[in-house]
């Protein structure tokens, strides 16, 4: 016991250069990370609505959240089933796309690469969509279907609780080709060639193979990373909720959990409630990255 | 058997024609071509009127001095005495009554006719001035003055502001004794005189004969921005501070350094420029200016010494298309051969008027070709509906009178106006160009597949709309002028340019001084007794204010402004103690839930404020009541108005309606011939809209109003949503769109202007889109107040709902009584109307405010026939109450109303849930802060 606790000191001390090296950016990160989460946790025991001074109401808050409030589970549970469609969908789709277009020479492959991640890059893109499914009579989707005689009333897409959840997981997942899928060619790039000349010669017959036994696991922790990110995108994606179907949608049919944390916190004034709200939200999120995790050591595994 | 079948098949072949014969029959409804051609091209047309007249020549003016007062609306009748028959332009001397910003409006007839439509709406200018005092803020920056109205009398000549007739309008005298009849319109005046002179045609440029008259000094230059008249408030000096090739400039600091801009770009617009004194000679003139707008083409501009026209060539100087300044002498269009301009000696007067020049032609066409077009759409649209089927035979040739060869002449005056304009820009390839061939291509293929034409209907509506913006395009010709010069004809160049270097090293040290300007601030308060204001709004209305207060605020009361340009919530200001001590233009919702959280302070401890609030509608406080408390002061607040388009109303036979029976059997007309009406609903919500107040997003509270049914309890510890009052108007208003079909959702400007949506309920605001983007429906389209509810006893309720945003004071203020002074100055009519003119000034009449502030509203420049439905409209309005929970009730009826209408759900079970919901909230808030405060 004595040996490792001087053995650790010395280790301190030894790199004390490091340490001190690390001090802006661990006290940035405190500052604006892991103090607002541990903030955000005190608050949630406390009624307060920022103007006048919190009143410490213990767990009030979580009782109500899993008791009395509807929109809570009806938000969680767009939240959820967006995400579990959406997250592993658009993940599988940013990697076989990276996987594909990393097939392609150079030149070709930073022309895709571009066009792919474009959508991310301009945020406001999502607008063109808002135009295309415009309820308006005479908008892009409207008026293609009303002239095929399919439909011969305007559909207000998003007022829509039958189509608005589609449509936005379509675009979810044309927005989704971001960070996710750029780590992912970069990843791709960066599996040794001598790895896929061995197991040539080691007896890998198909590209599946490949793909399954050598490309995936030399590349675990870019998976790991834009899961990571992948898991973020869906469960923010309540700015393109909000900016497509509006908040509230028609019979909350849209509406996320950060919609309704953003919605508590900022119109209604209760920010303890929905500090309760995010830190349900987080704990949701982390128990997700550990499921993922483990699914991913499972990446590269042969049956027997 | 087979015979019988055959039998069967050719009867049911027979009946399938009747039956389709019947429909065509039906929908054979009064073609609203001929009226609505009518309505716009009266028979009595200037055109007709002065080819009648052109081979007269005249000599002579008369002078008839009248000395007297024509008030708005009256009339005014003399008689005059013509030695010769002739043309004669028409000229005032004259002076305003009031100061608006709107040109006057007045007819005039000869012996008791209209000589020509025109004549009916003749306009004369207002003159303005930059106001005297310095423009300069606090940190040295200039800023663009103030205009003032001249307060005298000047001389004007009545002009045509369209274009289109040419520069004056002239009337014809026969000789004898005519009794002249004005009656003002728009607007009153004083006359001193009118005087009819003979028409003259300017002669041509002649190269002078005697060089020994050239001026032979330095340079004269006369700087734009030091314009002495214009004739519109909206032409005020401008700053361009990114190049060293204007004058004056600065590194450091903003400075005004020409004038125009987007705003000089309507026809008759003048600017008027003083030259010092000059010596006898002809002179060559030079212009530093920048036309940066129509591509390609030219900008045109008149231009006149001592208002008279030198010679014919200035009366279209063009200027050409360069991204940014040039220098070009006034010369010969093709040969660069510069003219020499004659100058007596003495003191002159240079002006500059907005002409269409050469698109004259271009314009006239495409004008005539938009019209067309607009009423064959809505003779097409007749026949199919909005939304065509299109397996179906409408037979469009056989039932739109004379389809064909409207189509054709279209086809011909769009190809016509096409051709002129690649002709005067010189190129066939440019945007506008390729809109009108675009339309074409349509027509072509509309009369190639006949019997398939209705499939190019919406393609024909995009077409069209992309048109008529074209048509708008080319009526505009903005111009910024730099400096005037007036140099010796013997020197080659007028003035030394800027070089690429001395630019390069401007533009270098004006990208370092970004590093020491705070951008953010836009005033410095000094010390002593300051108060700081927060805005969330664009940098231009944030700076006219800014503006504003340093002219007046700060110089009248001592109390000095630190205004921030801020995109933060005012609850993170008071989190962060960092609060300031006024708002502007707050939320709707907002005043109460700080009200009721102490972060805001109670007006009412104000002894001046009843006075304060006979600024505003009578109720136009109650949303920011709170208890007993007032919290806030209305600063703008809008209410829906009823738009509708004269020419179709009056092609049925239908007048405007007065109550919703009469509107609804209007609707049914209208709908039976497939056109719509318009209520307004919000389709895409986002929060901000949604808690924007109750009353604005949809005419559900106002038919509440009408019906005597309050929203909230009178305690307003709860909604009255649950009622069976409530249910059943929000069953009438449900079934508009469930039962009626009105349109959820449109585009209400486009549908208005084309005519398919001839009537609709729209916020007010409307009318300065309409009235700026619309110039072909000008005239055809007026606004009034809402229907009524018939009550029981007879009397009919027009009661309309609003929205807003609000003004307070922050309880965390240091000195209430400084930021009260400020709330007052800001919502003054004063203040209210100068920030409304100024922020117009530089984004043109779409950035109209609408100010709670009636007198600075009733100031603005509106059509009177608009304003007294406004006003009409504004004495209807009653406001609703917000509580504490209250932004709930605008999400509970948005809910109900979705469901109800897009998912056919049950009204009453809908507006029980969502209703029990807003409730709920309600009660959750009163309870909250029931023993708080």
């Amino acid at each position: 016991m004595k040996k490792t606790l001087g053995k650790h000191k010395m280790v301190i001390s030894d790199n004390m250069a490091f340490y001190i090296l690390l001090i802006p950016f661990i006290s940035t990160f405190f500052i604006f990370n892991i103090l607002p989460v541990l903030s955000s946790m005190v608050l949630s025991l406390f009624d307060y609505d920022m103007l006048s001074n919190p009143i410490f109401i213990g767990l009030d808050n979580y009782s109500k959240i899993f008791t009395s409030d509807q929109l809570f589970f009806k938000t969680l549970g767009t939240t959820l089933k967006f995400a579990v469609i959406a997250g592993p969908l658009g993940y599988i789709l940013a990697f076989l796309l990276a996987w594909m277009i990393n097939e392609f020479s150079k030149t070709i492959r930073v022309i895709l690469t571009f066009i792919f991640y474009v959508p991310s890059l301009v945020g406001n893109a999502l607008y063109i969509w808002q135009v295309m499914f415009s309820g308006d009579s005479y908008a892009y989707v409207n008026n293609l279907l009303i002239s095929f005689g399919i439909i011969t009333e305007p559909i207000q897409w998003f007022q829509n609780t039958q189509y608005n959840f589609t449509i936005v997981l379509i675009i979810q997942l044309w927005m989704s080709m971001g960070v996710s899928f750029l780590a992912n060619i970069a990843g791709l790039q960066n599996v040794s060639v001598e790895l896929y000349e061995a197991g040539a010669i080691d007896g890998v017959r198909t590209r599946w193979h490949e793909l399954w036994y050598i490309t995936l696991p030399s590349m675990k922790s870019i998976l790991l990373f834009s899961a990571v990110m992948q898991i973020q995108s869906v469960f923010s994606a309540s700015s393109l909720m909000e900016t497509l179907a509006g908040y509230p949608s028609v019979g909350n049919s849209l509406d996320t959990l950060v919609s309704l944390i953003n919605d508590v916190g900022t119109v209604r004034y209760e920010m303890g409630y929905a500090s309760a709200l995010s830190v349900i939200l987080f704990l949701i999120i982390l128990a997700i990255r550990y499921i993922i995790g483990g699914l991913l050591t499972l990446v590269g595994k042969s049956d027997n | 058997m087979k015979k019988y079948i055959s039998y069967i098949l050719i009867l049911a072949i027979v009946l399938s024609c009747f039956v389709n014969f019947g429909v065509c029959a039906a929908t054979q409804i009064p073609s609203s071509n001929q009226n609505n051609s009518e309505y716009i091209q009266n028979t009595h047309s200037y055109q007709n009127y002065i080819t009648k007249f052109s081979g007269l020549n005249t000599i002579g003016s008369i002078k008839k001095e009248l000395n007297v007062t024509l008030n708005k609306q009256a009339s005014l009748d003399f008689t005059i005495n013509v030695a010769n028959e002739g043309l004669y332009t028409v000229g005032f001397k004259y002076k305003p009554l009031e100061s608006k910003t709107v040109n006057l409006e007045f007819g005039l007839k000869i012996d008791g006719v209209y000589p020509y439509a025109e004549a009916k709406e003749f306009e004369l200018p207002r003159m303005w001035k930059d106001v005297e005092t310095v423009s300069v803020d606090s940190l040295g920056n200039e800023f663009s003055p103030q205009q003032i109205m001249l307060d005298e009398m000047y001389y004007n000549l009545v002009v045509d502001t369209t274009g289109k007739n040419g520069y004056e309008y002239y009337i014809h005298l026969s000789s004898g004794e005519h009794k002249i009849t004005l009656n003002a319109i728009n607007g009153g005046f004083d006359i001193e005189y009118v005087e009819f002179s003979a028409k003259q045609d300017a002669s041509t440029y002649s190269e002078p004969k005697d060089t020994s008259k050239f001026y032979d000094g330095e340079s004269i230059i006369i700087e734009g921005e030091d314009a002495k008249f214009k004739s519109s408030a909206f032409l005020s000096n401008k700053g361009d501070s990114s190049t060293a090739k204007i004058t004056p400039h600065s590194t450091e600091k903003t400075v005004m350094n020409y004038i125009g801009g987007p705003n000089w770009k309507n026809v008759g617009d003048t600017i008027i420029w003083e030259t010092p004194y000059l010596k006898e000679g002809y002179y060559k003139l030079s212009f530093s200016f920048r036309q940066n707008t129509v591509i390609g083409g030219k900008v045109y501009r008149l231009v006149a010494i001592d208002g008279k026209v030198p010679f014919e060539e200035a009366e279209e100087v063009g200027f050409t298309y360069k991204e940014g300044w040039q220098l070009t002498d006034f010369s010969h269009n093709d040969n660069d051969q510069p003219y020499y301009v004659y100058f007596s000696e003495g003191i002159h007067e240079i002006s500059m008027t907005a002409v269409l020049g050469d698109m004259v032609e271009v314009s006239k066409k495409l004008q005539e070709a938009v019209i067309m077009l607009s009423s064959m759409y809505l003779d097409i649209n007749i026949i199919t509906g909005e939304t065509v089927d299109v397996n179906r035979d409408y037979n469009l040739f056989g039932t739109v009178p004379d389809m064909e060869n409207r189509l054709i002449q279209i086809k011909d005056l769009l190809n016509d106006s096409a051709d002129t304009l690649a002709k005067v820009t010189g190129q066939n390839s440019g945007s506008n160009y390729s809109v009108i061939k675009n339309m074409v291509v349509i027509l072509e293929q509309m009369l190639k597949s006949k019997f398939d034409a209705h499939k190019y209907k919406s393609a024909y509506y995009s077409k069209y709309c992309a048109v008529s913006s074209v048509l708008q395009d080319l009526n505009n010709m903005p111009l910024d002028v730099d400096k005037i010069i007036l140099s010796s004809p013997n020197k080659e160049n007028s003035i030394e340019t800027v070089g690429f270097f001395e630019n390069l090293t401007f533009s270098f040290k004006r990208f370092l001084m970004t590093f020491v300007r705070d951008y953010s601030s836009l005033s410095n308060a000094e010390q002593g007794e300051s108060i700081s204001v927060w805005v969330n709004w664009g940098r231009d209305q944030a700076q006219v204010l800014s503006r504003l207060i340093s002219t007046h605020f700060t110089p009248d009361t001592g109390i000095a402004v630190d205004l921030k340009l801020v995109n933060a919530s005012v609850v993170q200001a008071v989190l962060s103690g960092d609060a300031p001590d006024c708002i502007l233009q707050h939320n709707r919702s907002e005043p109460v839930n700080l009200a009721m959280r102490g972060a805001l302070y109670d007006l009412k401890q104000f002894d001046d404020l009843e006075e304060v609030l006979t600024r505003f509608q009578p109720n136009a406080d109650i949303p920011y009541r709170y208890k007993d408390g007032l919290y806030a002061l209305p600063d703008t607040q809008k209410f829906f108005v009823m738009f509708y388009r004269k020419d179709i109303l009056e092609s049925y036979g239908l007048t405007v309606p007065k109550t919703w029976n009469e509107f609804d059997s209007i609707a049914k007309i209208l709908i039976r011939n497939n056109m719509s009406v318009y209520l307004p609903t919000t389709v895409s919500t986002s929060t901000v809209q949604i808690n924007a107040g109750v009353g604005s997003a949809n005419i559900f509270p106002t038919l509440l109003l009408q019906n005597g049914v309050k929203l909230y309890s009178d305690d307003g510890k709860t909604t009255n949503l649950l009622s069976t009052e409530t249910m059943e108007v929000f069953k009438l208003w449900t079934e508009y769109y469930s039962k009626q079909k009105f349109p959820v959702s449109l585009d209400f400007y486009n549908r208005f202007r084309t005519g398919v949506t001839p009537i609709g309920i729209a916020s007010y605001e409307t009318y300065s889109t309409l009235k700026v983007a619309a110039p072909e429906i000008d005239g055809l389209w007026g606004l009034t107040s809402i229907p009524g509810t018939v009550n029981a006893d007879g009397s009919v309720s027009k009661k309309i709902s609003a929205g807003g945003t609000a003004c307070g004071i922050l309880s965390t203020t240091s000195n209430p009584k400084n930021a009260w002074e400020f709330l007052k100055w800001w919502t003054s009519d004063e203040t209210q109307y100068n920030f409304s003119v100024d922020v117009e000034n530089i984004l043109g009449t779409t950035g109209r405010i609408e100010s709670s502030n009636i007198e600075a509203v009733r100031n603005l420049s509106w059509d009177d026939d608009a304003l007294d439905g406004i006003m009409d409209a504004w004495e209807n309005v009653e406001e609703i109450p917000e509580y504490p929970g209250s932004y709930y009730v605008t999400r509970s009826i948005y809910q109900a109303f979705w469901n109800v209408v897009n998912e056919n759900k049950s009204t009453k079970d809908m507006l029980m849930k969502y209703g029990a919901e807003a409730n709920a909230e309600m009660a959750d808030k009163w309870q909250q802060y029931a023993n708080r405060n």
